[in-house]
């Protein structure tokens, strides 16, 4: 009888209406308060720095700006405001947005929790290209025009991050369409050769260079101008529009390639927007900002950890998070040392490891991949 | 009247302010040397991390590595005067700092002993001092001349310039660098002086090429834990120098530093070479 008694009564079920209601409302709250994290930090970011500027009057210039007036700051603090802070702020913003985002959808497109851009070999080619114009550069340096020159790092950086991606992509085709776990290895090993020839060329270079070689790979913003910034919003600004597109895609490959395509995606598709997407900006950013650690791989866990795996939120909560991360520690990066400046990929690191743990903590055993 | 005479005082005062730089930012172990030399150390307010020399220096505000500046933290000095060498970068920041109306002289790249004169008459010329320039420069061209006419008539000597990693592994100072313009200029044949730049060099290469002086910088030597195991590398310990007791230590900048001390420590290490 114990057996009926149990069919009689069945567990109540939720109202999957209220669920769902709750669930939306929270993440308008979570959005909201993301928006707000990074127009905090992008405040702290405009305010703070070697130079002592008051904020008030920073305010004011900006007022000044916009109605015409005339503003109480000095040229070198006018100097500073818009040629310096400012294209920087811009910069980390993008660079943020674009490592963060670039994280989250290839995690979901690999359905590895480890999958960052740099697995597709993006961080390790665009390695290769600039270590070989630092160290092979200097015989044809001199001879290029010189609004050419400061570019060619760039340059050289972005070309070696499309060869290096493209060369997986090519590795992982079989019968024309991209198998994701051949992707994985052929990453691992192309990345193990970029190493190889950036090590190679680390052997062949002076001293110097070789100091050149590891501020490189910390990262900087410290070059960031007007010009860099517009070319690396150009990259990335299209991919912070394209890749949320591509959510419900990445939320049903979750579920396997074959279930994603009787839903009606085209994971062959899915997978080409996010590597090719993810290529121009994180490869953008990477070559005129160096390597910066830590951004790509964990912001998108930490959106996760508090707000789940789906997508749609995650995507663009995972871009403001990497946005806000990165500007709050480009300002840390140019005031604990100043007048010097640390390499930013050690202030993300140290910023988002112990936040990271403390969420992680906080939230044990409530991990989803 | 008032008028007039507050015009002149205004006059006289941009004549102050152009005649002598107040607020000096060096970019360059050498050029800080040589702005001490000049007697101008107090109007700096911050160097780069390669200024050890003197000790002075080593108390300013740092500005950071020479190749990885900031522009913001330049300009927070309120600086009327950069100094930089050809390092300093990256570029961006110099034309920023240069768009904050902030006066830069750059001195080019130039790693020979005969170059540090006119440097010394280039810094004093951007500090508004000619006159201890060419004082300073001609001092320094008179005690190089005087140890080149000492090392001109003695039979050559091969010797290497080597710096040790921790782990023992040696580097050579190739050409083009410091180390090979310091031994050119002290009359000894460099014989790791082939291949451009600071190289690694193998045991078996060091016997081979069998230097008969061996130099070496002190940092290399308390990374090696002092110089009875400095000595012991087996690299070192089976060529002529170190039979003949030829294993020379200086400090780093006082040899390589290329300022205004290089003259005189040409000369030392052409007498310790030989002695």
């Amino acid at each position: 009888m114990t057996g009926a008694d149990a069919l009689q009564a069945p567990p109540a079920p939720p109202d999957l209406r209220a669920v769902l209601h709750r669930a939306r409302r929270r993440r308008r709250w979570q959005f909201a308060a993301l928006v707000a994290l990074l127009l905090g930090s992008s405040l702290v970011a405009l305010s703070v720095g070697p130079m002592r500027i008051p904020p008030a009057e920073i305010g004011g210039f900006f007022l000044s700006r916009v109605t015409g007036g005339e503003s109480s700051l000095d040229g070198s603090s006018q100097i500073v405001i818009e040629r310096i802070r400012l294209p920087r702020l811009a910069m980390s913003a993008l660079v943020g947005a674009a490592l963060a985002v670039a994280g989250a959808a290839m995690q979901g497109l690999f359905r590895n929790p480890l999958a960052d851009p740099g697995l597709i070999g993006i961080s390790a080619g665009a390695a290769v290209g600039a270590v070989a114009v630092i160290v092979l550069g200097q015989g044809f340096l001199p001879r290029l025009p010189d609004w050419a020159a400061p570019f060619l790092l760039a340059a050289a950086a972005f070309a070696g991050c499309l060869c290096a991606t493209l060369l997986i992509y090519r590795l992982s085709l079989h019968e024309g369409q991209p198998i994701v776990a051949t992707m994985l290895l052929a990453g691992v090993a192309v990345n193990a050769l970029c190493g190889a020839i950036t090590a190679f060329m680390t052997f062949l270079a002076s001293d110097q260079q070789v100091r050149d070689v590891t501020f490189w790979l910390l990262g900087s913003l410290g070059g960031a101008t007007w010009a860099k910034t517009g070319i690396v919003a150009i990259c990335v600004l299209p991919g912070l529009v394209l890749l949320p597109r591509a959510a419900r895609a990445l939320n049903a490959l979750l579920l396997g390639e074959s279930d994603a395509e009787h839903l009606g995606f085209d994971p062959n598709r899915t997978k080409w927007i996010v590597i090719a997407a993810s290529t121009v900006m994180v490869g953008a950013s990477v070559a005129f900002t160096g390597i910066v650690a830590f951004v790509g791989l964990i912001v998108p866990h930490a959106v996760r950890l508090a707000a789940g795996p789906d997508h749609r939120f995650l995507l663009p909560a995972s871009a403001l998070l990497g946005a806000a991360l990165m500007t709050a520690a480009d300002s840390l990066a140019r005031c604990v040392v100043a007048p010097a400046e640390l390499p930013i990929g050690i202030l993300t690191s140290l910023i988002g490891a112990p936040f990271f743990l403390w969420l992680l903590l906080r939230a044990k055993g409530a991990w989803q991949p | 009247m008032r008028r007039a005479w507050s015009f002149v005082v205004a006059l006289a005062c941009a004549g102050i302010a152009q005649a002598a730089p107040e607020r000096i930012v060096s970019l360059g172990g050498d050029l800080t040397e040589i702005v001490y030399q000049l007697g101008k150390g107090d109007a700096l307010v911050g160097v780069d991390l390669t200024s050890t020399y003197p000790e002075e220096a080593t108390k300013l505000p740092q500005v950071g590595y020479v190749r990885a500046l900031s522009a913001e933290g330049i300009l927070a000095m309120k600086p009327d005067l950069v100094l930089a060498n050809g390092d300093a970068g990256p570029p961006e920041v110099l034309e920023q700092i240069e768009q904050a109306g902030v006066k830069i002289v750059t001195l080019p790249k130039n790693h020979s002993v005969e170059g540090i004169g006119d440097k010394i008459v280039a810094v004093a010329g951007a500090l508004e001092v000619p006159e201890a320039g060419a004082k300073l420069a001609e001092e320094f061209n008179k005690e190089r001349a005087a140890v080149e006419a000492t090392t001109k008539t003695a039979e050559p000597l091969t010797a290497v310039y080597v710096m040790a990693r921790p782990d023992g592994a040696l580097i050579a100072g190739g050409a083009g660098t410091a180390a090979d313009a310091v031994l050119r200029a002290a009359g000894l044949k460099n014989v790791a002086g082939d291949a451009p730049g600071y190289k690694p060099v193998s045991s078996e290469a060091l016997v081979a090429l069998d230097p008969a002086v061996i130099i070496t910088g002190s940092r290399s030597v308390e990374a090696a834990g002092g110089i009875e195991r400095f000595k012991e590398n087996p690299a070192l310990s089976h060529t002529k120098a170190a039979k003949d007791d030829r294993i020379l230590v200086f400090d780093d900048m006082y040899l390589l530093g290329l300022g205004p001390r290089t003259a005189k420590a040409v000369g030392e290490l052409a007498a310790r070479a030989r002695n």
